[in-house]
């Protein structure tokens, strides 16, 4: 297992990080998300 | 510790802002004078006093004083300040935050009259030897921990956008700093340190630095100050909340890779300089994403441009980010760096950003601290902070078009090969041609310097209580007209 992690870590990484950031950016665009995401955007026009 | 019983206000830490504020404007204002002074020995040479305050002494001096100790200040101020009131909530612990701002200068007191005696590690922006690479870690923990325990307490459930990108600059430059400052010291009471790497490896992991203080340290924090002062100046929402999220991935995802850029034609191996460039050009899509949320921001608003000079000084920051974005990737291209590297150029693109996009957005946001902070219901002058703006980017203009003509100039030249085979220029004419453009260098930094001195004036009528009569009046005349 560890040899085969070592042997392969960088196309591990590689897939682990674009995995991630692909995840990231999708969530973003996940339905219903839209109006959270408003409300979030009036965060700093809210407090005094 | 805290006290919010009368009004809905909590009751901020907004001391140890002021001091941060304060601190900026002063490190701000002598980095610049530096800066000059720098470029005047360029023109002059006898204004290197040795060994002192010679060239190579007071160039760290000043990149240091205007990256570490001005964009350093500035940080903490906002951050602290953007902190509090997107969290609802007061900074954790006054005295940590407390030990942050005298911790901090220190480090920026004993960095300086280390450059100035001669002691560096001779790293490009890690210049300091290794007793203040530890103090500066104790430091950036203390200051760690204040943002996270503010956060962790936050009364507002969803931690606004600006956070993650402050959090972003605090997490990475901890990485960066302790990545790149294993040092061995030569002797326990001595200041010379070397480092563990040698080589390559040495110079990769340098640039990996390098290039991410300017990502994290330059790019990333200020883009938190963008996303809380630009959408409070204008009085409205960034454009696109969800464009600000993937816009922190993608740039925090890319930017890691790009140091290699550094590094092109040495003897890093090829494919490191290709993923360096590849990444570098990436970048190109979360700068001009974030550029263009800020500035998409006004939509519906553009009067608001015309009328508001803090706003301008935002906007053009902003316009400066996307130029200098675009244009930092074209110069990692490996044939583009073949004739940018190592000539001015290369500098030119440093200021455009710094003296724009850093600069510019730290006075956007110190034009809106200062009177919040001192309680004051508006600047002494929105006059002169309009005569700033455009004092300042005359002079920035001035001198990264100066750097752009020398820079390439300076490429062509000592590329230049006669029919012999043989250098066209022996490098001093290529010095000697550069003279011209160094002359403008030196005016564009005193048109910047003159702009940052008109702030000063500003901020201290502005925080005496001054009022000015005759803006005053066209206000009132402008409220009833």
């Amino acid at each position: 297992m560890i040899d085969f992690i070592t042997d392969h870590a960088g196309m591990i990484g590689l897939l682990f990080f674009f995995g991630f950031f692909v995840a990231a950016a999708m969530w973003t665009f996940r339905p219903g998300a839209k109006e959270n995401y408003k409300k979030h955007a009036h965060i700093p026009l809210e407090e005094n | 510790m805290t006290a919010t019983t009368l009004s809905e206000k909590p009751n901020y830490n907004d001391d140890v802002v002021k001091l941060f504020t304060l601190a900026t404007i002063f490190w701000g204002v002598t980095g610049f004078l530096v800066g000059v002074l720098i470029a005047s020995q360029m023109v002059f040479p006898d204004l290197n006093i040795e060994p002192w305050l010679n060239f190579g002494r007071l160039r760290p001096l000043h990149t240091s004083a205007v990256i570490f100790a001005f964009g350093g200040n500035a940080l903490f101020a906002t951050s602290y300040y953007v902190v509090q009131r997107t969290c609802g909530v007061r900074l954790w612990s006054d005295k940590l935050a407390n030990f942050t701002f005298w911790g901090y200068q220190a480090v920026i007191v004993m960095a300086g009259l280390g450059y100035v005696l001669g002691v560096t590690q001779g790293k490009e922006y890690a210049e300091p030897e290794w007793y203040v690479d530890l103090w500066l870690t104790i430091v950036w923990v203390a200051y760690l921990l204040v943002y996270l325990g503010t956060v962790i307490k936050r009364k507002e459930p969803h931690l606004y956008v600006a956070n993650w990108f402050y959090l972003a600059f605090i997490i990475t430059v901890a990485v960066l700093h302790l990545g790149n400052n294993i040092q061995i010291p030569v002797e326990i009471l001595g200041a010379k340190s070397y480092s563990v790497q040698a080589g390559v490896q040495s110079a990769m992991i340098q640039w990996w630095y390098g290039h991410n203080a300017v990502g994290f340290f330059l790019t990333a924090g200020f883009l938190g100050m963008m996303y809380y002062f630009v959408p409070k100046q204008a009085n409205r929402p960034i454009y696109s909340y969800r464009l600000s999220i993937v816009h922190f991935w993608s740039l925090i995802f890319i930017y890691i890779w790009a140091g290699p850029h550094h590094l092109h034609y040495t003897s890093l191996p090829d494919w490191a300089q290709t993923l360096g460039m590849t990444f570098s050009i990436m970048l190109w899509m979360p700068s001009w994403g974030g550029m263009i949320n800020g500035v998409m921001t006004l939509s519906g608003a553009w009067h608001k441009l015309r009328e508001d000079p803090v706003l301008q000084f935002m906007i053009v920051a902003l316009a400066f980010y996307g130029m200098s974005t675009f244009e930092g990737p074209l110069m990692s291209i490996r044939a583009v760096n073949s004739l940018s590297h190592y000539t001015d150029w290369t500098i030119g693109h440093v200021h455009s950003g710094a003296l724009g996009w850093v600069g510019f957005i730290s006075f956007g946001a110190l034009y809106y601290l200062v009177p919040r902070l001192w309680g004051r219901e508006r600047l002494y002058s929105t006059k002169l902070v309009s005569m700033h703006l455009w004092i300042a980017t005359i002079g920035i203009v001035f001198y990264i078009a100066a750097m752009w003509v020398s820079g390439i100039m300076q490429g062509l030249m000592w590329r230049s090969y006669n029919d012999m085979g043989f250098l066209e220029y022996s490098f001093v004419e290529s010095v000697m041609a550069m003279k011209p453009f160094y002359t403008i260098r030196v005016l564009g930094g005193l048109l910047y310097l003159t702009g940052a001195l008109i702030m000063v004036y500003n901020f201290w009528k502005t925080i005496r209580g001054d009022v000015n009569e005759k803006e005053q009046q066209l206000l009132s005349q402008g409220a009833t007209a």
